[in-house]
């Protein structure tokens, strides 16, 4: 089909015309803003970082959740735990306008899928984490064996019977 | 013997008690608290599993399912579509009227019915027998629910909001379960949230491949069942009492 | 007589009003499908005792119709029949359109239908689910290369081959469509390889049916004449599937019935079952089968074809109730942990499980319905896929010329 040549140079003209929205069409979308996390430094460069992040996790995260190796360099948590920063509520995040993960994502126009399943806030601390109550059953036992005033959160937890028996052949 | 012998006598003797309480925890814990290194993968060396002493589980105790959910970021809520990853069955003899009380969750066989309809592999079973959902590639097809046969398996319905806690992913549209407390196990605390909170202690945790460990003598012991014994899924979840 | 295949003619108010209004049952699909992936399966009536509902009972009904579509083309092709040749173009056509409707329902009821793609890769070889996206996809392309055999001369030395793979793989993919429940060892209402069995023979006598609606439909709404002795032979055949469906039901409960363990289950879905009683009996076994069996049986009513579509209206209706009593209803009954104990339990052990469909489970199943007939509907227009006449004398081999 031919075009009418007036046509033809009608498309162009549009098309020159527009040319300009199109450059500034960059100004339009917010450059992400990178906040410092904590720390002085990433476990991997920057440039590393911003290539194969995914990489990492994805290889990572199947090693986690098959093999059990919880290697806390490449961890997600890690990520969290240190590039998480405080949203107008003061709750440390990294989703959100202008938080870590969210704001190269929103530019990028990637969307983000691992915070549908994990969360997006630094985790608490384990050692902070409060012990089960006294009446719990373990550590109770384990104080009545032993005399003595329940015991901090310990690894003592399942050694009860072995430990009453040899005690008992002791004494 | 004068006094002071028999002071020595009572002294040394009373030390070496003191020593040995000391010392013996530590020689039995140099097997429980070598808990690996976190670059080791999981092996087959270790079977982890429950056993269950119903004869001590209360009826209207619901300790282990609070801290199940307290431990695992769940709401604990009870409706039709509201997860439930351990939840108590309370069971009445048809014929005698005798009734007992168990708490049910996921009993993590060797065989598991889950693991073989998954399409895309992500109901599998970790080498050391935790049988666990991968989220990452779970589709939610649902046909791990249909195919378990203690219906352990629960659908996240809805969107959660970031109300997870962090050692705890899950999400909307994928199917979950009972991970028998992997995250504590892989960090060493030799325990579950549930047996931690019995406070009958009815729920034991370990290494079902340790002859030396509790678990596995009183399985050696006592007569232990698995609940569905006849579909021969070697669980590692046994019980006794029933 | 040579018979000649031509596109559908005409652009009547009626085909439009059709596709018209088959796309707006399209759309709502979408738009329910659109509700469950962002609020989650929240705002549906599936739950965790009933995993699966009735976009699943829609589905399954589709491909397992999907399969037995495609044996009006086996036997012209496979089994020899001249007679049913001019069928068989259309018959391909529709087992392809019917099995990417029910298709289409299953992948949009998934949690998580963005990740559907990875099952293309992430193959579990035990698992049915992973043989099926190898059966489905490898049916549709059967389906097509047996289409296009029919229609391209060029090509016709591959037609015996394509009859012939076309065949067998529809009989391995309904076994595989079966043994998804059949491989359920721990519920009462599966667990049997004879639901493999079963769901070839109801997939011959749902397919048919639906086989024998989209015939006259489009063939009055051609205005194309259609003989009867097309209508006879169709009619035998869903005569024959019928008193085989009936027999593999039988034998299925019977069975059960056998067993002690399996009263309470077939106690549940013969007699007590409430809603799935009354869809057992009245739906699948009189509506499906009975009254169809007796309307085409008896002189008065057998050669009428108002009569024969009116009994593959009650046919496709027997099926959606027998899908809803075997998926569903196998469902609701309990899992049975603790035989010899009454079970009770915050996650409903030990009680029947109920379930009522939500809106947008019934607009999501409709929609796939909606898909396939649409698809139908446009190929028939654009393809040259239906005889221009299958009056007696052009379609009747014994017809007085």
């Amino acid at each position: 089909m031919m075009l009418a040549s007036w046509f033809k140079f009608a498309a162009m003209g549009l098309m020159v015309a527009l040319l300009p929205l199109a450059q500034s069409s960059a100004g339009d979308v917010p450059k992400p803003v990178i906040q410092k996390g904590e720390g002085d430094k990433c476990v991997e460069d920057t440039g590393y970082m911003r290539r194969n992040h995914m990489k990492v996790l994805n290889h990572h995260r199947d090693k986690t959740m098959h093999e059990g190796i919880r290697t806390k360099r490449h961890s997600l948590k890690g990520c969290i735990n240190c590039h998480a920063t405080p949203n107008a509520a003061g709750q440390k995040t990294v989703l959100g306008k202008d938080h870590f993960c969210q704001s190269c994502h929103s530019y990028a126009a990637v969307s983000v899928d691992c915070f549908q399943c994990h969360s997006s806030k630094p985790a608490a601390n384990a050692s902070a984490r409060p012990v089960m109550p006294a009446n719990a059953g373990t550590s109770r036992h384990l104080a009545e064996s032993f005399q003595q005033p329940i015991p901090a959160k310990s690894a003592l937890v399942n050694s009860t019977l072995s430990v009453k028996s040899v005690t008992g052949v002791i004494k | 013997m004068n006094q002071f012998e028999q002071y020595r006598r009572r002294f040394i003797g009373g030390a070496l008690a003191a020593a040995g309480a000391a010392l013996v925890p530590g020689v039995m814990l140099i097997e429980v608290a070598h808990s690996r290194a976190p670059e080791e993968g999981v092996s087959s060396k270790h079977r982890w599993g429950l056993l269950i002493d119903t004869t001590k589980c209360a009826t209207g105790c619901n300790e282990c399912v609070t801290a199940c959910n307290t431990e695992n970021g769940l709401s604990g809520k009870t409706g039709l579509q509201d997860s439930q990853w351990i939840r108590k069955v309370e069971l009445t003899n048809n014929k005698t009227g005798a009734t007992h009380s168990l708490p049910m969750m996921c009993q993590h066989c060797e065989h598991p019915p889950c693991v073989d309809v998954c399409p895309t592999g992500a109901s599998f079973k970790r080498a050391d027998g935790i049988v666990l959902v991968d989220r990452h590639i779970c589709i939610g097809c649902r046909y791990c629910m249909m195919a378990c046969p203690y219906k352990a398996r629960s659908l996240v319905h809805e969107d959660l909001n970031d109300t997870q806690l962090a050692h705890m992913p899950r999400g909307k549209g994928c199917v979950e379960s009972c991970t028998l407390c992997m995250h504590k196990v892989d960090r060493g605390d030799g325990t579950t949230a549930c047996a931690e909170a019995c406070p009958e202690k009815a729920i034991v945790f370990g290494d079902l491949n340790d002859p030396g460990c509790e678990i596995a003598q009183r399985l050696a012991t006592y007569a232990s069942k698995e609940v569905r014994a006849d579909l021969g899924l070697n669980t590692g979840v046994r019980y006794t009492g029933i | 007589m040579y018979i000649v295949n031509r596109e559908l003619e005409g652009n009547s108010k009626g085909y439009w009003a059709l596709l018209g209004g088959l796309g707006a049952l399209i759309l709502l699909g979408l738009f329910a499908a659109y509700n469950m992936e962002h609020h989650g399966h929240v705002i549906t009536g599936m739950n965790n005792q009933i995993v699966w509902g009735l976009p699943h009972v829609f589905a399954v009904f589709l491909i397992v119709a999907a399969s037995g579509a495609l044996n009006v083309a086996s036997v012209a092709g496979v089994f020899g029949k001249k007679a049913y040749k001019p069928l068989a173009p259309l018959s391909a056509l529709l087992a392809i359109a019917l099995l990417i409707g029910g298709l289409a329902v299953l992948m949009l009821d998934l949690g998580r239908a963005d990740r559907a793609i990875i099952t293309a890769w992430k193959v579990n070889p035990k698992s049915v689910f992973s043989w099926n996206v190898v059966l489905y996809s490898g049916f549709l392309g059967f389906a097509a290369a047996y289409l296009w055999t029919m229609m391209d001369k060029t090509v016709k030395p591959l037609y015996p081959y394509a009859a012939y793979g076309a065949f067998v793989w529809r009989l391995i993919l309904t076994t595989g469509t079966g043994l998804i429940f059949g491989f359920l060892v721990a519920r009462q209402a599966y667990g049997t390889g004879l639901l493999a069995l079963m769901f070839i023979i109801y997939s011959l006598l749902y397919g048919t049916a639906v086989y024998v609606l989209v015939l006259m439909t489009a063939y009055l709404g051609g205005q194309r004449p259609l003989g009867a002795d097309v209508m006879r032979r169709l009619k035998n055949m869903l005569l024959i599937f019928i008193a085989a469906s009936f027999y593999a039901t039988l034998v299925y409960h019977l069975t059960n019935l056998y067993y002690a363990k399996e009263w309470e289950f077939e106690r549940f879905i013969l007699l007590d079952g409430g809603l799935y009683t009354v869809l057992f009996w009245v739906g699948q076994v009189i509506i499906g089968y009975a009254i169809p069996f007796v309307l085409m049986a008896l002189p008065g009513t057998r050669d009428n074809r108002n009569m024969i579509a009116l009994s593959s209206v009650l046919i496709v209706l027997g099926a959606l109730a027998q899908m809803y009593v075997t998926i569903i209803g196998g469902q609701a009954f309990p899992l049975e942990l603790f035989p010899g104990f009454t079970e009770k339990s915050s996650f409903f052990d030990g009680e029947i499980h109920a379930y009522t469909p939500s809106h947008w489970e019934w607009m999501l199943g409709i929609g796939g319905m909606a898909i396939s007939f649409a698809m139908v509907a446009f190929a028939v227009k654009i393809l040259r896929i239906l005889p221009e006449s299958l009056a007696d004398e052009v379609a009747d081999p014994h017809a007085k010329k």
